[in-house]
């Protein structure tokens, strides 16, 4: 009987910190520091893929182990961020286009304000089209400006894309190659 | 004593004492019954703890599994009651690049695994089709196994940590 409430109880838990995925890519101690990460965005219910994906690339670009224990940290840090701005009814693509968004110069005030002017819909594309216009050299008020027009005006997840490629055309073949 | 030998008058007689009932006070009584009461009480209390507690470990067995099934059945409710998950797209990379070997294609999609994504060649370009579904994905090509090589064709990624240059691609809900 006991045996069957403890195995109740672990089947009703949240699953462990413990990825599988990171075991074969990163140093012991770079691990158990991504984990603790992993499972501190797991009990404040953030999403926990985007650490994992952040720790996986370092792991393939060859970065040493604390500066992948640090972009991962970072992360963590820039969903905490989101989170406040956008509630805690935000979604996970909201909250990592959001986190996004702040290391592109959005403000939490800015998140707000798009929170706002879009309660009940997704604000993950309208968030990530303006981190993709600062990437391209916009300044982030002009790429604010922009978007939050848009939103007010109630475009829809393509117009926004459609926003983006007009300002920001892309051209191919243009793309500078690592060394 | 065998019930051949002949009775002997002197054990007759104290036999005959001994059989007669014996009076005694009504303290006496009250006392004996007293401990006797408190002995049962105790006795059955020894007896009664052990069946409680299992009781108890069984009510609570059944309790937390109950718990554990409402709770499974509430969430694949709750689940058929939100938006299904958003269908796939089906995405197209390419890269035109003069490589000797092969391009590969790392990124969020497929935890950044150089030998999982490979793309083909057609003519001078290289193309692979992913299945995506709607989000924000960053990525780039790996050119020989060695040169990384962002996408020409989409924004680049922000937030780059680690010093090679990587893309980013936002697919829309539909």
């Amino acid at each position: 009987m006991l045996c069957l409430i403890a195995l109740a109880l672990l089947l009703s838990s949240p699953a462990s910190a413990q990825d599988p995925r990171l075991e074969s890519r990163l140093d012991s101690t770079t691990r158990l520091q991504v984990e603790a990460a992993v499972a501190a965005a797991r009990s404040e219910s953030l999403p926990t893929e985007p650490l994992i994906q952040k720790a996986l690339e370092g792991s393939s670009k060859g970065a040493p182990g604390p500066r992948i224990s640090a972009a991962v940290a970072t992360v963590l840090e820039d969903l905490r961020r989101a989170r406040a701005a956008l509630g805690r009814g935000a979604g996970e693509d909201d909250l990592v286009a959001a986190a996004a968004a702040l290391r592109a110069g959005a403000t939490p005030d800015m998140l707000g304000e798009m929170r706002r002017m879009a309660p009940r819909a997704a604000v993950a594309v309208p968030l990530a089209v303006f981190t993709d216009l600062v990437a391209g050299g916009m300044g982030a008020a002009d790429a604010w400006r922009s978007v939050a027009d848009l939103a007010r005006r109630g475009g829809d997840d393509e117009a926004f894309l459609r926003l983006r490629e007009r300002l920001e055309p892309t051209s191919p073949g243009s793309a500078p190659e690592a060394p | 004593m065998h019930p051949d030998e002949p009775n002997d008058p002197l054990i007759d007689d104290l036999a005959a004492r001994l059989r007669e009932p014996v009076e005694l006070s009504s303290e006496v009584e009250r006392v004996v019954l007293a401990r006797l009461r408190a002995e049962a009480a105790t006795g059955s209390r020894r007896r009664f703890l052990p069946r409680i507690r299992l009781e108890f470990a069984a009510g609570l067995a059944a309790g937390l599994a109950a718990v554990f099934a409402i709770g499974v059945l509430v969430g694949r409710w709750t689940a058929r009651g939100e938006d299904p998950a958003p269908a796939s797209r089906s995405i197209e990379f390419a890269l035109r690049t003069p490589a000797d070997s092969t391009v590969t294609l790392v990124g969020d999609f497929n935890d950044w695994n150089p030998t999982a994504t490979p793309l083909h060649r057609e003519g001078d370009a290289w193309t692979v089709t992913v299945p995506l579904r709607p989000g924000r994905y960053r990525y780039t090509f790996i050119v020989d196994g060695t040169r990384w090589r962002r996408d020409p064709a989409a924004p680049r990624a922000l937030e780059d940590d680690f010093g090679a240059p990587t893309s980013v691609i936002t697919i829309a809900q539909r």
